[in-house]
């Protein structure tokens, strides 16, 4: 799976450090989630969603077989 | 929130509150003390003279009530953290069982083919404190 956390918080001009402020986990977390090695929990998607006002599948993106080839 | 360093075998003082200061400071007291405790009960049983007498229970369950507290305070701990930290540990924790269990069923089998004492019971303690800093590394390279 990877995500756009790290596009949507450049957007919001927000550090690691302020956007784990605002989800009530550690900066290590944030870290861990945007650089893929670690995936969140539903309800943390869920508050990360709300957070940037999109759904959750428009953050989060499954690596699902054929989906680079289909998109190019 | 806790933040792991050195590979996960440390954790970011700074990046704790006060509270899990605290917490972390009375667990190793905790930790000290049981040591202690179980150091004196093994001089005293194991020891040239039999200066306990007959074992009072007393001195055996001393040194694990210590080590259930410090247990008991770590889990506060724990549940005060996020659930990055809480995947990690979860994780160290059943890398550390399946060493544990592992280095022990080998130990017996050996003692027991070999007729040799491998293990005594501080060995055994040393094997698992030793699998949870490995379970701590190796979890904390899969995620971190």
């Amino acid at each position: 799976m990877h995500n756009r956390l790290h596009i949507l918080r450049a957007e919001h001009r927000w550090s690691q450090g302020e956007l784990a402020e605002r989800l009530g986990v550690s900066r290590q977390t944030v870290n861990a989630i945007e650089t893929g090695k670690y995936d969140p929990s539903l309800p943390l998607a869920i508050k990360i969603g709300r957070l940037f006002g999109q759904p959750v599948e428009a953050i989060f993106l499954l690596d699902e077989p054929g989906t680079e080839a289909a998109a190019e | 929130m806790a933040e792991i360093t050195l590979g996960g075998l440390w954790i970011k003082w700074s990046s704790l509150s006060k509270r899990d200061k605290r917490t972390l400071l009375a667990a190793a007291g905790l930790s000290g003390l049981a040591g202690g405790l179980a150091g004196a009960m093994d001089d005293l049983i194991a020891g040239p003279k039999d200066a306990l007498g007959p074992v009072d229970m007393l001195w055996i369950a001393a040194p694990l009530a210590c080590l259930g507290g410090m247990i008991w305070l770590l889990a506060r701990f724990s549940a005060r953290q996020d659930e990055l930290y809480r995947t990690l540990e979860t994780l160290a924790l059943k890398i550390a069982a399946v060493i544990t269990f592992s280095v022990l069923f080998a130990a017996m089998v050996i003692e027991e083919a070999l007729g040799v004492w491998l293990l005594k019971s501080d060995g055994t303690f040393l094997v698992c404190v030793l699998a949870y800093v490995i379970g701590w590394v190796v979890a904390t390279r899969r995620h971190l």
